[in-house]
């Protein structure tokens, strides 16, 4: 969807279309639940996150004003969800578990496994899980800003004026928690 | 902006490249397919009313105030002789009694009507609407009067 077309549909949608409506959960909703999984850790509460993000943008379409970008909204909804669960969590003493949605992601991975070149692609695969598991391994603020960028596609301006910082603290956040990503995932952490 | 920044930006930027190694995830296509329905579902209700929000005019809160506070002083001047004497009326009891019943509904009707809510983006007369809660709370503080 180009952004002529998503304005069309934002326009719609602000009347409360449904088709409009449906037509942005389809663009956004796997991003989305992208965000949330790797957030959260788990499938069951990234679905159900998923959903409450999209019935508030239902709720307060009307709301949205044409000079924010969709996308930053949506995404601030979203990450707004995952953290006030998290921070929930914590206050009860309850820790996520990343082990289920790392097997989970290596059995689905293997389940899509490329017949040409098996070998390559299960490498690739093992490669992509080793990974999500460092990344899991980061601070909640780390994993926060790298997630938003990999699945937003905001810009870095955006996204620190997403979360309220200045610019150079988000770039100084992401700049640490990508060398501390790498750090791990090349074995060193 | 510096650069500083802009350089900071070209780092991190390429630093970032490491996630495209993640692994894609996806929902299952049930729940896309129930997130999708609820969605539409939560559009198609709203969507089928009118838009409401609750605006309460500026000259509201004095209004009530006012009326809240004359209405309050009589009933106060009738109901100072029940406690003062030590004795109790019964009949003036069921009629304050009833006289509350009948504020509530009025009341209730009163918001029923539209006067705290009123449909958003419509001209709204408030000359109108005024004169309207101002016989509202007449006919409101009327049974206290024959208290």
């Amino acid at each position: 969807m180009d952004q002529v077309e998503l304005e069309d549909v934002l326009r719609r949608a602000c009347r409360r279309d449904p088709q409009a409506l449906g037509r942005l959960f389809d663009q956004f909703g796997p991003r989305v639940f992208g965000l949330l999984l790797r957030m959260t850790g788990s499938r069951d509460v990234a679905e159900d996150l998923m959903q409450e993000t999209f019935l508030r943008i239902v709720r307060t379409i009307d709301q949205y004003e044409e000079a924010g970008r969709f996308e930053a909204w949506l995404f601030r909804i979203a990450a707004n969800l995952a953290r006030d669960r998290a921070r929930r969590l914590g206050r009860r003493g309850e820790h996520v578990s990343w082990d289920a949605l790392e097997e989970g992601a290596s059995v689905a991975a293997a389940r899509t496994m490329d017949h040409e070149s098996p070998d390559r692609k299960l490498l690739a695969d093992e490669a992509g899980a080793h990974l999500a598991a460092c990344l899991a391994r980061l601070t909640d603020a780390e994993r926060e800003i790298l997630l938003l960028r990999h699945y937003s596609e905001l810009s870095f301006r955006e996204i620190a004026d997403m979360l309220g910082v200045p610019l150079g603290t988000a770039l100084a956040r992401a700049h640490r928690a990508l060398q501390r990503l790498r750090s791990l995932h090349e074995g060193k952490g | 902006m510096s650069d500083t920044l802009n350089n900071l930006v070209r780092t991190v930027e390429r630093e970032a490249r490491l996630l495209a190694g993640l692994p894609a995830v996806q929902p299952s296509p049930e729940c896309l397919a129930r997130v999708r329905a609820a969605v539409l579902a939560e559009a198609e209700r709203l969507g089928a009313r009118p838009r409401r929000t609750r605006v309460a005019p500026p000259w509201l809160a004095s209004a009530a105030a006012l009326l809240l506070a004359v209405g309050l002083s009589g009933v106060l001047r009738h109901s100072t002789p029940w406690f003062g004497a030590g004795t109790m009326d019964t009949d003036l009891v069921a009629v304050w009694v009833d006289a509350v019943d009948e504020s509530r509904e009025t009341l209730a009707a009163l918001l029923e009507e539209g006067w705290m809510v009123s449909a958003s983006g419509a001209d709204v007369d408030y000359d109108t609407q005024i004169d309207d809660i101002l016989d509202g709370f007449k006919e409101f503080f009327g049974p206290f009067e024959t208290l």
